[in-house]
């Protein structure tokens, strides 16, 4: 079974930084999971110890039942999809997919079985008796990916494959990978540093900071319940609007006072009552409206700038010192230094703690995935 | 008719071929002067049959050269030396340089160690090599101990091996720095890619490695080959002018030819030497090419 | 249970790995020791006095074993031997047998001149193959390049010629020169500064930097190393002279100490050690100071492909 469990991982290099704290996942057979965010979070390491290609400070990493800790990258039955694809340069396409058989000691039909097979798969047939230096770079990417798949590996591990590609090859190579992950039915684990991948691709999304982990949920779940600022942020194009703002409840109901305004939010958050908080609101849950209204509407924002995005637009808009960002249907008559009104859905709105950036929502009811 | 003025790029490039002769002339002249043109003389001198009559008989000093018998007897030994010691200049520097990549302790103090021979003039360590290669000295004794008699280094055939050793002791250390920065050189994803694809270590070497070496194999085994005729130094240091048969290097040959003031048989020595160098680092750059063409950085 | 299991894999295979890095230390000192034993030896017996000397090694070297085996195996780390200590044999040198440090001053004389003005010509040289090319340059630098792979037996030759038509045979010229022409240096400092990028230079010359200002201000502070490491190399290359000396100075009055010191008679072995390792000190001082230049520059030469 090819399920992975990393148990408390933690990876030091020398003079005490470490890159990646108290690693816990269990990632089920099958499954395709994403390792998310900014550079230097840890992720990529953390796929590194899983291949074996670096060496665990502490904790456990099992592949199936099997601890693998010491065990060589060549015994754990994964392979691996480098960002640069690491093609041997100096063997053609077919050699280089019948590298790791060949290393496996396979019989020499079966290599050309299954060579041929795989090359037929990802369209490379054509190609097979070019080297490296002859193929454009999306072909270079199949070569990659065709490498690995060649050997029917229990895991497979992509470390940014799609990030040397350009946007229009970079899409249609995610639907690739997505229809190849259906078709092998293998637990795949894919690090990017990419949001929209990582939203489209994974069935579930492991986002890190700083080499901790500060969320793991399906992207739907990451999306509508975000754990914290940093996550809220990250997830989601354009960036949620963040407005520092107050807790008060009055006459029976609560309200988060932000942005000159108040908006009325669900009596659960009585308990926190005079907290300092951040309100955050995506752009997409946020409409120009016409008038002002006492409650749950920004009045008086100046329009910034208009982006056009074909049938939609985003409206960047200030108030005061503010600066927030509305994501609407194209409509005629926005001109800059207009003044804009914006409703707010209130019932999209999130609060988290001005200090410990926590979803308040969700310190309560414990979020599990 | 007013003549063309020059514009400002041709006046530039005007400049710069000045320039560009002026900075060189120093070094081009010295070249020509002490090299370029005597060579032009020795060519001469070798097709002739001697400085009076200056009748030209073209490849007869050749043929006398060949079939000398001294010449043939320094011609074998310096093959003999150097299809040993060349290859394992380069084989035994790139075990070397393996065996410091690994995470060992004082991996920099090692490495001084290894090239610290570089820094010692030959004139003061052949001492050491007397006392250690002498019929009596220490090595003998060593040998002693395993109940194998003793050797005479010096004048014998084993004297080549003497010498192959005290070569590889003089210039592993230099190859070996060469190595280490060509191994660092390698793409550290291709190693991994190739881990992962289940290959051992020796795998990893074998199909990988090597094709990012074979620059530097290259380069290391001609500058080996270039070190290895100055091992007449140690030769030299150690036996005089007076070398047992199997040490006789060319340039005792070509001392003595010196001292006859034989111009014609030198110069003949001199050009053949020089082809067959050229000869042979051709050879080796056209199998450099084929090997390493795809890795190319 | 399966926790217990877990920890002695994990144990025997940190301890497998542990026991690797072992044995390939101790081969690494293995090959440590025989690299630096002779050179160790040499400085060591240097503090023998004579009769220690005679006795160790005899007229004809007639101790075996012990004579020799007896400084190895007390090598180790210690750096004096456990007899006497002593410095006559260096006294001896300097005061009672001047001739040496005559030689010394032989090497010298040679040598440093052509350090000096080899590195000057090549950097010149460097300079024009780096900033100005063209067809015919390349033709010459390649005509460097061959003339850089032939041996002194090749060499030696023409500069004999020439040496004898200038009539400076059997004069120190007739070294000096050919020594101060050689290639060597200018093949790497060409590398070195075809490696300095165009940009810096453009905007130089649009700043209204003199060809001369680039040269010293911009080219030679950035080929520093290289400029270091091929002084090592050169000075290391000609203290060891042999060949060019025998052709050219037949004369021993000239002769550098490269030579003359094989020729050290059997009865003053222990002032041979003194002499050697006297010898020994500049290039010592040399690579002591500079170990990282060089590995530097012997790293820039590699690779003859541009």
């Amino acid at each position: 079974m090819a399920s992975i469990t990393l148990k408390n991982v933690d990876k030091t290099y020398d003079g005490d930084v470490k890159a990646v704290s108290g690693f816990d996942l269990e990632i089920k057979d099958k499954e395709f999971v994403i390792f998310v965010g900014p550079s230097g979070c840890g992720k990529s390491t953390t796929l590194r110890m899983i291949a074996g290609l670096e060496e665990i400070s502490s904790g456990e990493i099992y592949i199936g039942d099997r601890l693998v800790n010491y065990v060589e990258p060549r015994d754990r039955d994964i392979a691996m999809v480098f960002q640069s694809y690491a093609l041997y340069r100096h063997m053609t396409v077919y050699k280089n997919m019948a590298f790791s058989l060949k290393m496996h000691k396979v019989p020499k039909e079966e290599i050309d079985r299954r060579v041929r097979e795989t090359a037929e798969m990802l369209g490379l047939t054509h190609l097979l008796d070019r080297k490296p230096g002859a193929l454009s770079g999306g072909e270079c990417q199949r070569v990659a990916l065709g490498r690995a798949l060649v050997r029917s590996p229990s895991v497979f591990l992509l470390d940014e494959p799609l990030s040397n590609l350009d946007a229009k090859l970079r899409s249609d190579m995610r639907a690739e990978i997505i229809k190849l992950h259906k078709k092998l039915q293998t637990t795949f684990v894919y690090v990017t540093h990419d949001q929209t991948e990582a939203m489209t691709m994974g069935d579930r999304i492991v986002i890190m900071k700083k080499g901790l982990i500060q969320q793991v949920d399906s992207p739907k779940d990451i999306y509508d319940h975000p754990k914290n600022k940093f996550v809220a942020g990250f997830i989601g194009t354009p960036q949620m609007n963040f407005f520092d703002g107050e807790i008060k409840t009055e006459g029976g109901r609560c309200f988060a006072e932000a942005c000159g305004s108040r908006f009325a939010i669900s009596g659960g958050y009585a308990a926190f009552s005079g907290r300092k908080v951040c309100v955050g609101v995506r752009p997409e849950h946020m409409e120009l409206c016409a008038g002002a209204a006492p409650e749950n509407v920004i009045s008086g924002g100046r329009i910034e700038l208009v982006e056009l995005l074909g049938s939609d637009i985003n409206v960047h808009a200030s108030l005061g010192d503010i600066r927030f960002v509305v994501r609407s249907q194209w409509q005629s008559g926005l001109e800059m230094g207009s003044a804009v009104n914006v409703r707010v859905d209130t019932s999209r709105i999130h609060i988290f703690d001005a200090e410990t950036e926590e979803n308040l929502a969700m310190t309560e009811t414990e979020a599990e995935a | 008719m007013t003549r063309k003025q020059p514009g400002p790029e041709q006046l530039r490039r005007r400049k710069d071929r000045l320039n560009s002769l002026i900075y060189l002339s120093p070094s081009l002249i010295g070249v020509m002067v002490f090299f370029l043109v005597p060579f032009m003389v020795v060519i001469y001198y070798s097709v002739i049959d001697n400085p009076v009559n200056k009748d030209f008989v073209l490849i007869d000093n050749f043929i006398k050269v060949i079939k000398n018998s001294a010449f043939k007897q320094a011609a074998a030994n310096t093959a003999k030396f150097s299809l040993v010691a060349v290859p394992g200049a380069v084989v035994l520097a790139l075990l070397l340089a393996m065996l410091l990549e690994n995470k060992i302790p004082g991996k920099s103090r090692f490495r001084t160690f290894f090239l610290s021979p570089m820094m010692v003039p030959v004139a003061s360590v052949v001492l050491i090599w007397q006392v250690i290669f002498h019929y009596n000295g220490a090595l003998n004794g060593l040998l002693s101990v395993f109940g194998v008699d003793p050797i005479d280094w010096m004048k014998t055939d084993y004297s080549q091996i003497m010498i192959v050793i005290l070569f590889w002791w003089k210039n592993l250390g230099y190859n070996m720095i060469l190595f280490m920065a060509a191994l660092a050189n390698i793409p550290k994803t291709l190693v991994e890619a190739a881990s992962v694809d289940g290959a051992s270590s020796f795998s990893r070497f074998w199909h990988i490695k090597i094709r990012y070496l074979s620059p530097t194999i290259l380069f290391v085994t001609i500058l080996s080959l270039i070190n290895s005729f100055k091992v007449f130094r140690e030769v030299y240091l150690l036996t005089g002018d007076y070398p047992y048969e199997t040490l006789y290097m060319l340039q005792h040959f070509m001392n003595n030819k010196f001292s006859s003031f034989d111009y014609q048989m030198l110069s003949a020595a001199a050009i053949i030497m020089a082809v067959v160098i050229v000869a042979i680092i051709g050879a080796l750059f056209y199998a450099e090419n084929r090997f390493g063409k795809d890795v190319e950085q | 249970m399966r926790k217990k299991r877990t920890d002695n894999k994990l144990l025997r295979s940190r301890r497998r790995r542990v026991i690797k890095i072992a044995l390939l230390t101790l081969w690494a000192a293995a090959f440590a020791f025989l690299f630096l034993m002779p050179t160790v030896l040499t400085i060591t017996n240097s503090f023998m006095s004579a009769s220690e000397i005679t006795a160790n090694y005899g007229v004809i070297f007639e101790t075996t074993k012990s004579g020799g085996k007896a400084y190895i195996s007390e090598r180790v780390n210690l750096k004096f031997i456990p007899d006497k200590v002593t410095f006559k044999q260096y006294i001896t040198v300097l005061l009672k047998s001047p001739e040496y440090l005559l030689k010394f001053w032989n090497s010298v004389i040679l040598v440093v001149p052509i350090v000096i003005f080899q590195v000057l010509i090549a950097l010149s040289a460097a300079y024009s193959f780096s900033r100005f090319r063209g067809k015919g340059k390349e033709v010459i630098f390649f005509a460097y390049i061959v003339l850089m792979l032939m041996p002194y037996q090749v060499t030696l030759v023409p500069n004999y010629l020439v040496a004898e038509k200038l009539g400076l045979l059997g004069s120190r010229w007739a070294v000096i020169l050919p020594g101060v022409f050689s290639p060597f240096s200018v093949f790497i400092l060409t590398k070195c500064m075809r490696r300095i990028p165009e940009d810096m230079i453009e905007a130089a010359r649009l700043d209204g930097a003199s060809e001369w200002h680039i040269f010293t201000r911009i080219c030679l502070p950035m080929c520093r190393g290289a400029i270091y490491s091929v002084v090592i190399l050169v000075f290391i290359d000609y203290w060891n002279m042999v060949e060019q000396a025998l052709i050219m100075l037949p004369d021993t009055d000239m002769q550098p100490l490269s030579i003359f010191l094989s020729k050290i008679n059997a009865g003053e072995i222990g002032l041979a050690f003194a002499v050697a390792t006297i010898y020994m000190v500049p290039t010592i001082l040399l690579f002591l100071h500079g170990e990282e230049h060089l590995v530097e520059g012997i790293t820039y030469s590699g690779g003859l492909k541009g």
